[in-house]
């Protein structure tokens, strides 16, 4: 009897404990990385474990995230070292349009060198400074792959890395309500929506997401003849 | 009414989210295009107001699926919003007229000198927009080697407003479009361009607003109407680069 009051009082500890614990907060969002520390880079650009852009159903849109952290590989190019990843186009890389960029992230962007690879991996073309833009959530190109362009290489931007951007968003936050009609018994949901301004500080960094966004111009993606 | 009604619509079918867009990139390289003519009517004549979550806008919202009487209190609301909206954009427009403001003089001028730049010679094409049309409809021309004809197609520019408690703040709105010259079937490049976007379209150029250029009241834009027109100057000239860098 007492062994089982002792349980009885030890599971209740436990539900009342869990009932008051308070919930652990997520992590702040990340800083910038601004040194690549002690890395030691590679001065040929590995393809193995190449991201593929092929999705696995057939769709005519497809869009990856790929987190950089310290643990992938980082490339001697030109001079500058950067962490880096490779993403492997699907068949008939002309047949697609390719947004790619750095992720706007709370306090950092991913800053980006993008360059396109042949089959060997040979850089056949890389986007100059000048060409990258904000688009949507990112900071990054716009670009239609040739037919014998076959990898796309996303390198961080020791040149770019450690500047800043301000901006000015303003956005619109939705909250939804609900209106109780007693003439009829029912009620509606609806949607209050609130503008607001805030200052968007954000650092280049060798770390941080990569966003890809595929898509088909003829069919589906790598499929141009499919409906 | 009919666009506060818009804004609503727009709003929803945003959340919404629809087949993302697909622009056209342009690649030089490829294409050795030497000469871009633009088409010569690319915004609208006057500035236009845009408000997002106005108050009136949120009581229409919230009262229109309670019965007749909640509809009728939501039509009152959008009504009011709409009239007020209306004399927003008559004192918006009068304070730029003050200034003599030509926002297609501003965006051609800054568009002409940001293609020079890049090597282009650039001319004009005397096409104009149809209504019930997006982009212009051009004739081949099958003398023109390596010549484009772009046509930008001005949805909106002026100043909104986010919600209560934001400020006045410039804003544009274009659609670029490029084709071929000898074969307008050939499409070079589509894009859309935001500046101060509340919510930036994905896979489309979005240019973050100027922090200096916001004005608390309309009033404050009246008493002001030399940095209104300079605010919303600096927009336009920024979308008129960022047209000019889709073509690098």
């Amino acid at each position: 009897m007492k062994t089982v009051l002792k349980g009885s009082v030890a599971i209740c500890t436990l539900v009342l404990l869990q009932a008051c614990a308070t919930p652990t907060p997520p992590p702040p969002p990340p800083q910038a990385v601004v040194s690549l520390g002690d890395k030691v880079c590679s001065d040929t650009i590995s393809l193995d474990g190449a991201i593929s852009l092929t999705p696995a159903k057939k769709m005519h849109d497809y869009s990856v995230i790929t987190e950089v952290d310290a643990a992938k590989k980082c490339l001697n190019l030109n001079g500058v070292s950067g962490n880096y990843v490779v993403y492997s186009l699907p068949s008939n890389p002309d047949n697609h349009t390719i947004t790619i960029g750095g992720a706007l992230d709370t306090y950092r962007t991913f800053a980006p060198i993008i360059s396109l690879l042949d089959e060997s991996g040979k850089i056949t073309r890389t986007f100059s400074d000048d060409r990258y833009t904000f688009l949507g959530g990112i900071y990054g190109v716009q670009l239609r792959p040739g037919q014998k362009e076959k990898y796309i290489l996303v390198m961080s931007n020791p040149k770019l890395v450690g500047t800043k951007t301000e901006a000015l968003e303003t956005r619109i936050a939705v909250s939804n309500g609900y209106a109780y009609n007693p003439s009829t018994g029912y009620g509606n949901s609806y949607n209050t929506y609130r503008g607001y301004e805030k200052s968007a500080s954000r650092t280049f960094s060798h770390e941080g997401a990569v966003a890809v966004t595929i898509q088909a111009i003829k069919g589906k993606i790598g499929l141009p003849d499919e409906k | 009414m009919k666009k506060l009604i818009g804004t609503f619509l727009t709003l929803s079918l945003l959340s919404a989210c629809a087949t993302p867009y697909q622009p056209v990139p342009f690649d030089r390289a490829t294409t050795q295009l030497t000469d871009i003519q633009v088409v010569d009517d690319a915004l609208p004549q006057k500035a236009d107001v845009r408000k997002f979550a106005t108050n009136g806008g949120n009581i229409a919202g919230a009262t229109s699926g309670a019965g007749v009487a909640g509809l009728a209190v939501a039509l009152v609301a959008a009504g009011v919003e709409a009239n007020i909206a209306a004399g927003q954009r008559a004192k918006i427009q009068a304070a730029l007229e003050k200034q003599h403001f030509d926002a297609e003089k501003v965006f051609d001028e800054a568009l002409e000198a940001a293609l020079k730049s890049q090597n282009y010679n650039v001319s004009t094409n005397p096409a104009k927009h149809e209504s019930g049309k997006t982009f212009v409809v051009v004739p081949a021309q099958p003398n023109a080697e390596a010549t484009a004809v772009l046509d930008v197609k001005g949805d909106a520019y002026g100043y909104q407003l986010a919600g209560n408690g934001t400020m006045w703040r410039p804003f544009v709105v274009l659609q670029v479009h490029m084709v071929d010259a000898k074969d307008p079937t050939k499409v070079l490049m589509d894009n859309k361009i935001e500046y101060n976007a509340v919510t930036p379209v994905p896979l489309t150029v979005s240019i973050p607003g100027d922090d200096e250029y916001g004005f608390a009241k309309i009033d404050d834009i009246e008493a002001n109407p030399e940095k209104a027109a300079e605010g919303l100057k600096k927009a336009l000239v920024a979308a008129a680069n960022s047209t000019a860098q889709l073509l690098k």
